[in-house]
């Protein structure tokens, strides 16, 4: 899993069936200090998660599978949780 | 998936069982039109590829859903041969 | 998943039998502010998308899913088209809409007529974010 920020929403009409009524959101991989690290990702939303709130992103299809609740579903991103604080050790 | 060239064949006589007789494939990546990028891979043939050829490759656990690839130890797969591609940018 | 803009047509008659009538797509991965990242890769689909929209597609075996029980050796297969998509707070809409009219031109082949409704994806690539709205 890895620590990414919402940063926006995409809206889809014509998509596989399994995807009907999820959210689909724009996350950006960020390092434990906030800094944007690598490529806008899409995942979908399954815990209520909304623009610039800082999430926890499952990378693994069956699990993200899992998050949708639908079987075969082809996905490889969900967003799992919303997160509250990191604490990092400062390094030695 | 990736477009590549075949630029070579691979020979390994000491292999996983699985693989024997496979023919494994020196590939480069090429970008739409053609232009050589990035590292060369060894990636198993199923469509019976030669040098020179553009060719399409799966990689990572879909390699394993190829045919005649279920179960073995690879993680790239020549699936597909290139008649042509169009790019329209 | 990432955003992706097709941008062409593979086509290759030999190949894994599995493969047999679906249709491969060159793919080029984009970022939230519709730049292209990365390199381009080819991506099955399984939507009816065609040259020049915006879509998204998701990498891996889940790739294959969509034409279970077929085993598709696939690993990125377009899954959705996009309508729009925002960037920035809520209701920011950095990709508005477009009528189909002004972007028609763009559609290929055939494919126009059933993937009337999504003509507004041809224009996200056109226009421009307001820079207020984006983070």
């Amino acid at each position: 899993m890895i620590l990414a920020r919402v940063v926006g929403q995409v809206v889809s009409t014509m998509k596989r069936p399994q995807f009907e009524g999820a959210k689909l959101l724009l996350v950006q991989p960020e390092t434990p200090s906030g800094e944007a690290r690598g490529a806008t990702l899409m995942a979908i939303d399954s815990v209520g998660a909304g623009v610039s709130e800082r999430v926890i992103v499952v990378l693994e299809g069956r699990a993200a599978g899992e998050a949708l609740g639908r079987r075969l579903s082809p996905v490889d991103a969900a967003i799992v949780g919303i997160v509250d604080h990191v604490d990092v050790e400062p390094e030695q | 998936m990736l477009l590549a060239r075949i630029v070579g064949t691979v020979v390994a006589t000491r292999k996983d069982p699985r693989l024997v007789s496979n023919k494994l494939l020196l590939a480069r990546p090429v970008d739409p039109r053609g232009k050589a990028e990035g590292n060369y891979l060894v990636a198993v043939d199923t469509v019976d590829a030669g040098v020179g050829e553009t060719v399409l490759i799966v990689s990572g656990s879909s390699a394993r859903m190829a045919s005649g690839m279920k179960d073995c130890p690879v993680d790239a797969v020549v699936v597909g041969i290139i008649d042509h591609v169009d790019v329209q940018e | 998943m990432q955003l992706a803009r097709v941008i062409g047509d593979v086509v290759a008659t030999r190949k894994d039998p599995s493969f047999g009538g679906i249709t491969l797509l060159l793919v080029q991965p984009l970022g939230a502010d519709g730049e292209a990242v990365g390199r381009p890769l080819v991506a099955v689909d399984s939507v009816g998308a065609g040259a020049g929209e915006h879509v998204f597609f998701v990498r891996g075996k889940e790739a294959s899913f969509p034409f279970h029980p077929v085993e598709v050796p696939a690993d990125a297969g377009i899954v959705g088209i996009v309508d729009h998509w925002t960037t920035g707070e809520r209701d920011a809409v950095v990709r508005p809409s477009r009528r189909a009219g002004q972007t028609a031109e763009r559609s290929v082949g055939g494919r126009a007529k059933r993937r009337a409704g999504t003509e507004a994806v041809r224009s996200a690539g056109t226009s421009v974010p307001a820079s207020g709205d984006r983070r």
